[in-house]
């Protein structure tokens, strides 16, 4: 890997359920047609965007597990109803999974690579994997990486029945971007070192993998197995929460952690994401 | 006609999701594209489903409709004259 680019994470914004009042950042005619989930998409983009004080990216890349999935439920009550008439051409453009990442590109004017990834619970991981890999490879200067998911009433209905043991309100959903650069640039700069997803490891394989990234006595962060695992069940966007969580507590302050191993489980992939905190130094 | 355009101006105000609107901010005889309320073209594509499920009207010539929807009073003279609902 030698004569790779470094990567780093140099902003990142998260929102958990509710609506994000986008009008900061769009005026009220662009978001009258945005649904709930684009709403918070804008929102966590244009923010880490705004502290990056990059204006756009060279690249925006999008994980999303179920895609605007109210728009796609009401679409497909529609077709049932209506017997396929009468079918609201809104609600037919935001239903598809990459109406998020095309809706940013959109409004930043962003002619750049356009990509999603719905992965399931590593939906996000795989977003930032490609971003990783293209920053790394020089393909890239910045990227702007998000992963947005909703949840309706009918999905916190199914998840309940196949989890009796959480109630339907307890499921959360969220959205978190974040803009990736070549430079450590920012306040607080963060390598993102290394973003693995292994499908369906054998427990020797998973302890070798985690074994070879915090050989330098790196904290876990998220987790136990079990941890990561009930974190998954209750957060729609449990990777790229847990990744802004991580980022959040590596601190250069003395006794603070300066690097972490974010391990997130979804079924049956497992993500694991290591990030180092750059130092004043910039080593 | 008065209690048509009214409808008309709520029914339009909620299938094009025109939040912070009543009735009372659209002047019915205000153009609905361009200046006006700037409507664009996937608002075209709302009002025409509207009008074929609440007035059982199919329009199917374009050049046609682009007269029908210039304002909301326009609206309301082709649906007193063509509703079938």
């Amino acid at each position: 890997m030698n004569g790779m680019n470094k990567c780093y994470i140099i902003s990142g914004s998260c929102l958990h359920d509710g609506e994000a009042d986008v009008r900061k950042y769009v005026t009220p005619g662009e978001a009258r047609r945005m649904c709930r989930i684009l709403k918070r998409a804008v929102y966590t983009s244009f923010e880490a965007l705004r502290q990056s004080g990059i204006e756009c990216p060279d690249a925006i890349i999008t994980g999303t597990s179920m895609g605007c999935m109210e728009n796609s439920e009401k679409f497909l009550t529609d077709i049932c109803r209506n017997g396929e008439q009468l079918l609201k051409p809104t609600l037919f453009m935001q239903s598809t999974h990459n109406t998020i990442a095309s809706m940013t590109g959109i409004l930043l004017k962003c002619h750049g690579y356009n990509m999603t990834y719905s992965q399931g619970g590593v939906s996000f991981t795989s977003a930032l994997l490609d971003a990783w890999l293209q920053i790394r490879a020089g393909e890239i200067s910045n990227a702007l990486v998000g992963c947005h998911d909703e949840l309706t009433d009918a999905i916190r209905k199914i998840r309940h029945a196949a989890h009796p043991e959480i109630a339907p309100a307890d499921f959360r959903e969220a959205s978190a971007a974040f803009m990736l650069a070549s430079e450590p640039l920012g306040d607080k700069p963060i390598e993102l070192k290394k973003v693995i997803i292994l499908h369906r490891p054998s427990p020797r394989r998973l302890e070798e993998a985690i074994r070879s990234l915090s050989a330098k006595g790196t904290p876990l962060s998220g987790c136990s197995e079990a941890e990561a695992e009930a974190e998954s069940l209750l957060c729609a966007s449990a990777d790229a929460e847990s990744v802004y969580s991580a980022c959040r507590r590596l601190s250069p302050l003395p006794g603070e952690p300066k690097s972490a191993l974010v391990v997130t489980r979804a079924g049956e992939s497992v993500s694991l994401i290591k990030l180092t905190l750059v130092s004043p130094c910039g080593c | 006609m008065e209690e048509l355009i009214n409808q008309l101006k709520e029914q339009i105000i909620e299938a094009l999701n025109l939040e912070d609107m009543t009735p009372a901010d659209i002047d019915a005889d205000a153009p609905l594209f361009g200046e006006g309320l700037g409507l664009d073209s996937i608002d075209a594509l709302e009002l025409i489903v509207l009008m074929e499920r609440e007035y059982g009207i199919k329009l199917g010539n374009p050049a046609e409709g682009k007269k029908i929807f210039s304002s909301v009073a326009s609206i309301a003279d082709y649906v007193s004259k063509n509703r079938k609902k």
